[in-house]
This record gives C-alpha cells, sequence and structure tokens, in this order.
C-alpha cells in the first residue's frame, strides 16, 4: 500500500496527518466531557484547574511586584554593576549578565531534560498518541506555546527588573527603557527553552551542550573583560553607538524568534518521547519521595548517571594501601566530564571567595562558597555512595569514621588543589580565606551526606498566624548543606575574614563533619 | 580465645517479641547459634522472619526478652563487633560506580591480610558471576543483582552471616548456586541465620542445625 485509502498515489499530504482534522472539536469536547466526569467519579473536582489557575493569578498580582522591586533594589545595590565605566563598560557588563543568565538558564534546561522536561509527555500520550499516529508537534503545540510564552514571561520580569536596577532603582527607570529590556529578553528566553528541548532530541543534545558552554565561555569572558579597566575606561570607536545597540536588538530578535519556531515547530517531532515520559514519571516519582522526606529523591529526578570512563581500572598499587581512595579515584575517572566541569567550577568558586576575600562584596564570598559546595558534591561522590547503602560500609573492616576518613581523602585534595588553583597569586589572607570556606564546604558535605531521609518530626504541623509552615522547614531541611554554607561565609565576610572568624567557621566545618559521621555510626 | 568465649554462642535470642503499637509482629522466640552452625527461619509472611533477623543485627530492639550477638547485647554488637558480622537485609550495600569484579577486589584489598579467600576470579566462578564480571550493579538483572549481593557478602570475613531470603528472584540454577555458596560458608567455621521460604535451601541448613519455624499470627513458635 502506498497511500491513504480513497487517494491517488503521489498525493499523501502530509500536512494533513493531523489528529482528526474534520472532527477535531468533537472530539475534543468529547474528550473534555470525558475527563470532567472521570474527576467527578473519582472524587475530584473537576474545577480544581479553574481554582489552580485563580490561585496562581492572585499569587502573582499580589506577590510579582513585591518580588520585582526587590530584585531591582538587589541589583541596584551590586556596586560593581552601576554605570561607572561609560557606555563601553555598560556594554560590556550587559553582555556578560545576558550571556551568564542565559548560560544558567541553559544548565537549568539541560537538567530539566534529563528529568523529562520541558516538553514533557505522559506515559499515556507517548503510548497513544505520540507512538506514531499523530505528528507530535500537533499533539504537543499547545503545550510548547504555553512554556514559549511562559519563558518570555518570566524573562521580561527578570530582565526589567535587573533593568531598573541598573538605572538606580524602580523610581529612576524609564519606560520605554524597561519595555526594550523586557521585549529583548522575551525574546532571548526562547534560547534555554530550545537549549532543554533540544536536549531532549536525540539529534541536537550535543548542540544544546554546545550552545550551553559557549554561552557561558562567552559571559565569562565578558565579565573577565567587564573587570579589567582597560576595557571599561577604552571609549571604543564603534560598538558603543547606536548602530550597535540595533544590532544587538535584531540579533536577539532573529536568535529568540528562531528558537521559539524550533521549540514549537520543529523539536517536537524529533523528540524522544519513550525517554521524556520515562522522565516525567520518574520527576512524579522523586516528587513524592522528596514530599515524603527523601533528599535522596532529587537524583533519582536526573535519572541513571552516565559513566564515560567504562574502561578505567582500580590502581593496584593505591588498592593495597588505600582502597576508598582508590574506589574513589576510580569514581572519579569513570565521570570524567562531570569531574572536570566541578574542578573548572570548583577554581571559579575559590576565585569568587578569593575576589571577595579582596576587598569585594558580601554577594561574592557567598556566591562563591555556594559554587565550591556544589563542586565539592562531585568530589564527594563516593562518600555520597556509602551513605545510600543500605548499611553503610557493611563490606568493609573498620568503624564508619574510618570509612567516612577513607572516603574524605578525594574530595580534600580536590579541595585543596582548587584552592590553591584559585588563590594562586594572592595574597595570605585570601589564600587562608578560600582554604576556610573550601573546608566548610567539605564538612557539610559529610553532614549531609549523613541523613537522606528527614526527621519525623519535621512533618508536625506548625501552625502559625501565615498557615502551616512544615513544608516551609522540610524544605529548608532539604537546603540545610546550602543556607548553612552560604550563612557562614556570609559571617565570615562580615567579620572581615578575621583570624576569630576563620577559627570559628573551620570549628563549624570540623562540627558538621562529625554530625555527619556520627550519623553514619548509627545508620 | 578463653574458655567462656568458645562456650558461649555467638547469637543467643532468649524469649524475644517485637510489637509495634497494638500488633505483635514476632511471637516471643528462642534461638542460639554457634560457630559452624545454621538456622533457618522459616514461617508465612508477616511472621516476623525479617524482624528476628533486624534483632539479631542489631537494628531494632525487642519489646520482651533478650538478644546476644558475640557475647554482647545486639544493639552494642552492631557498633563494636561489625567485622564479624556480616548480613544481606536490605539490600547489598554496593557502589553504583564499580563493578562487580570491582567489589570483590575492592574488599580483599580491604580486609587484606585477614582475607582467608579465595582470589576474586574463582570467587566469580563459584558464584557462575564471570559472564557479568565487568558489569555495573546497575546494570545487572534481578537475579544476576541477588546472586552478586549474596556472593559479595560471603566474600568478606565474618564469623556471622545474616540473610534475609537469599532465594529471592533466583532460578532453580541458581538457587542451587547460593546453597552451594552457604554450604562452604559452614564449612568455613560461619555461622548462619537465614530466613527462607525455599525448602531446598530450608531443608539443607536444618541438615546443619536447627529450623526455627514462626507462626503469624501466632504466640508461639515451634523449634525443632
Amino acid at each position: 500500500m502506498t497511500g491513504a485509502p480513497g487517494l491517488a498515489a503521489g498525493h499523501v499530504d502530509d500536512g494533513s496527518r493531523v489528529p482528526y482534522p474534520r472532527w477535531r472539536r468533537w472530539v475534543a469536547s468529547q474528550r473534555r466531557r470525558t475527563l470532567v466526569a472521570r474527576a467527578a467519579e473519582s472524587g475530584g473536582d473537576p474545577h480544581d484547574r479553574v481554582y489552580l489557575g485563580y490561585g496562581v493569578v492572585l499569587l502573582a498580582l499580589v506577590y510579582g511586584p513585591i518580588l520585582w522591586s526587590a530584585l531591582a533594589q538587589a541589583v541596584a545595590a551590586v556596586p560593581s554593576l552601576g554605570v561607572d565605566g561609560g557606555t563601553g563598560g555598560r556594554a560590556t557588563v550587559l553582555v556578560a549578565g545576558t550571556a551568564l543568565a542565559l548560560g544558567v538558564a541553559a544548565l537549568a534546561g539541560l537538567a530539566a531534560a534529563r528529568a523529562g522536561g520541558p516538553l514533557w509527555t505522559s506515559p499515556a500520550e507517548a503510548a497513544f498518541a505520540l507512538s506514531g499516529q499523530f505528528r507530535p508537534r500537533d499533539v504537543l503545540r499547545r503545550r510548547a506555546l504555553l512554556l514559549a510564552a511562559g519563558a518570555a514571561a518570566l524573562g521580561a520580569f527578570a530582565a526589567t527588573a535587573a533593568a531598573a536596577g541598573l538605572a538606580g532603582g524602580p523610581a529612576a527607570a524609564e519606560p520605554g527603557a524597561l519595555l526594550v529590556a523586557g521585549a529583548g529578553a522575551a525574546l532571548l528566553a526562547q534560547v534555554p527553552l530550545a537549549v532543554g528541548a533540544g536536549a531532549q532530541a536525540p539529534g541536537r543534545r550535543r548542540a544544546a551542550v554546545g550552545v550551553t558552554v559557549l554561552l557561558l565561555a562567552v559571559g565569562v569572558v565578558a565579565a573577565l573583560a567587564a573587570r579589567a579597566p582597560a576595557a571599561l575606561e577604552a571609549p571604543g570607536p564603534a560598538p558603543t553607538g547606536t548602530g550597535a545597540a540595533l544590532a544587538g536588538a535584531a540579533l536577539a530578535a532573529v536568535v529568540g524568534l528562531a528558537s521559539a519556531w524550533l521549540v514549537v515547530r520543529v523539536l517536537p517531532d524529533e523528540l524522544d518521547v519513550d525517554r521524556a515520559a520515562a522522565g516525567q514519571a520518574r520527576t512524579v516519582t522523586a516528587g513524592r519521595g522528596l514530599v515524603g522526606g527523601d533528599s535522596g529523591a532529587v537524583s533519582d529526578v536526573l535519572g541513571p548517571r552516565a559513566y564515560a570512563g567504562r574502561a578505567a581500572r582500580l590502581p593496584a598499587r593505591l588498592l593495597r594501601r588505600a582502597p576508598l581512595v582508590a574506589r574513589d579515584l576510580l569514581g572519579q575517572r569513570r565521570r570524567p566530564a562531570a569531574a572536570a566541569a566541578s574542578l573548572v567550577a570548583g577554581i571559579a568558586g575559590a576565585l569568587l571567595v578569593r575576589v571577595g576575600a579582596d576587598g569585594g562584596p558580601a554577594l561574592a564570598t557567598a556566591a562563591g562558597a555556594l559554587v565550591l559546595y556544589a563542586a565539592a558534591r562531585t568530589w564527594s561522590g563516593g562518600l555520597h555512595a556509602f551513605a545510600a547503602q543500605p548499611s553503610p560500609g557493611a563490606l568493609l573492616p573498620g568503624t564508619a569514621g574510618r570509612a567516612v576518613a577513607g572516603h574524605a581523602v578525594v574530595p580534600a585534595a580536590a579541595g585543596l588543589l582548587v584552592a590553591v588553583a584559585g588563590a594562586a597569586g594572592a595574597g595570605a589572607d585570601a589564600l587562608v580565606a578560600v582554604l576556610v570556606v573550601t573546608g566548610l564546604a567539605l564538612g557539610a558535605q559529610v553532614w549531609v551526606a549523613g541523613a537522606t531521609a528527614a526527621p519525623p518530626g519535621l512533618f508536625t504541623p506548625m501552625m502559625t498566624p501565615n498557615g502551616d509552615m512544615s513544608m516551609l522547614v522540610l524544605g529548608a531541611w532539604y537546603l540545610r548543606g546550602w543556607l548553612v554554607v552560604a550563612g557562614a561565609a556570609w559571617v565570615l565576610h562580615r567579620a572581615d575574614h578575621g583570624a576569630a572568624a576563620s577559627v570559628a567557621v573551620l570549628v563549624l566545618a570540623a562540627g558538621l563533619a562529625a554530625a555527619g559521621v556520627r550519623r553514619f555510626a548509627r545508620a | 580465645m578463653s574458655g567462656r568465649a568458645a562456650a558461649e554462642p555467638l547469637v543467643d535470642v532468649r524469649e524475644a517479641s517485637r510489637t509495634h503499637g497494638t500488633v505483635q509482629v514476632l511471637a516471643p522466640t528462642s534461638l542460639r547459634l554457634g560457630p559452624g552452625e545454621a538456622a533457618a527461619v522459616v514461617g508465612a509472611n508477616g511472621s516476623g522472619k525479617s524482624t528476628l533477623l533486624r534483632l539479631v543485627a542489631g537494628k531494632d530492639e525487642p519489646t520482651s526478652g533478650e538478644v546476644r550477638v558475640l557475647g554482647l547485647p545486639a544493639g552494642r554488637a552492631r557498633l563494636r563487633r561489625r567485622e564479624d558480622v556480616a548480613l544481606l537485609l536490605g539490600g547489598l550495600s554496593a557502589y553504583p560506580d564499580l563493578t562487580v569484579a570491582e567489589h570483590l577486589r575492592l574488599v580483599a584489598s580491604a580486609w587484606a591480610g585477614r582475607h582467608p579467600g579465595p582470589d576474586v576470579e574463582a570467587a566469580l566462578a563459584a558464584a557462575e558471576l564471570d559472564r557479568v564480571r565487568d558489569q555495573l550493579p546497575g546494570e545487572l538483572s534481578s537475579g544476576e543483582g541477588q546472586m552478586f549481593a549474596l556472593a559479595t557478602t560471603l566474600y568478606r570475613p565474618a564469623r556471622l552471616v545474616l540473610l534475609d531470603e537469599p532465594e529471592q528472584r533466583l532460578d532453580a540454577r541458581w538457587r542451587a548456586v547460593a546453597r552451594r555458596l552457604l554450604a562452604g560458608a559452614l564449612d568455613a567455621g560461619r555461622a548462619l541465620l537465614v530466613a527462607t521460604h525455599d525448602p531446598d535451601l530450608r531443608a539443607d541448613l536444618a541438615r546443619r542445625g536447627q529450623e526455627v519455624e514462626l507462626a503469624a499470627p501466632g504466640p508461639q513458635r515451634r523449634a525443632s
């Protein structure tokens, strides 16, 4: 058979292969009625979605302006983002900020692709609607359009707040400038969305990663250029004029529209539907686990890890002398990309802490500490694998403390390496600050690894005038490592990186590690 | 070793019971196990087999009665004598980025000087895991994973081995292999406490020691 019944060969119009073209409205109405009837039968309220939408809009109207003002004031409070440096300097800062923001958002898009998004599909859709009967782009059109609109709204929200902050505060911002910033960001926000959707398509995954790396690289280079006095002071003949601004706007428009077209028209047809459905199902399960207090569920969201370095073997000599160190080294070699990225991120974190210690803002110290903490998660992969075991260390001799010490060697060595690399050429004070914050990050990793299930007491309702706060406390428990590291780094900066504060932070790090070891011993 | 220590059983359970709320999940049960002896814990689902193993492992406290392991209350033995007790209760304590053979190599190296052998290749051959020696735990079939867990648990040195239904997900051929591995552990002088539903394994273990039959719901066990 070469064509559809009733059509002559060669007259098959692929464009007409859409779900029920003539009866679409009738089918859709029947489907809606069935869904409402099923929801009513199962005890649910068919109007739940309406209430949900009402709640979301209400929250956005109440808290949106507050968040927008807070964001604008936060940007205005960062001294290095002021208008100093002339038009050329502002342009460099703008490029750096935009590229870094898009790069970070693209990273989130890549993570979302592993979790089944951003173009999510349910298992039922994978089985019945997307298995070849219909074109995925027709089934997913509304979802893709919604995503594009949502990304545009988020981008415009953040960009207008940032623009207002750069202008010196919400009151000082010109409506025209805000409009331009919002429109540009709405278009550029399609880029990370396209990166995420591209990572869901087997043939585009590599390109998606490439775009992300490119954005981050451009952002870092532009940020370094913005910090260089020569770049800020040099007036620059051409790139600062109206022509350059128009060229930038045109580029943003072209890139944004192309990205939106990819998301809505191209990428859905190339989607790995089964993988997306499996990711979505995994995310739902992991979400239930998180609500139930299982912090390990976060790693389940990102799916099974890929071990690229399968050819690597246990180093025989080291295995005889220090088995767990050999094991952890092999673990790093089995994930070479993650290991390399974590070292780069660690050095970047150390650089930020150094900037903070050299008289920079507290934000730099806190952000550097958080980046170091995130990088230390990869270095301490062996420790976290140990923690996830049903009976940690059941196959090994010695106490839990000895096993934790064995697993701490590789993270400590990696931390020392990035601290020294990040503080190379800096003064003794900056070096000490970087080492202290690195130690804090490592201690917090041991502490967090010691407990993967939330204490049952956290689920006890905590009634306040604002309602039940137990879920907020549970969220804080999940983020305890991040909160402690950021808080301690901020305090260290406020204390001007003094000796007493440094010793206090080191004592805190040791206490956190000891608490983690005690939990391992009890497990 | 002193005469007292030699005479003392590795496991001594005296009328131990466990109650969760108002539900008795383990009726009062007694059991003594010496070196080289086996005990098959049998009974219907819900009779308390896993609970008894958790009490002996020191992961839970009895509501009444007493559980001593290696001369200490089980809870303290879990902390102080963990090198003498191997257990397979809730899955293997494996690393996701090490292959099957690398796990055995890690165990052999970590216990260097105290590991009685055999070498890794012989252990893999005995467990018929040669084919999957270079696979990661997450890449194994459920049966292969169970055999890997059993073989690795028995590969680490221990005087007492606690196993919760080691025959799970194993086909007839691999159940025979599992029985052979357990017989080898008994021959090496280890004590085995095994909860099982497999009649052949139950018979094998009973021949080398005793059978502890738990009834659910029921007030008492029948020991043979």
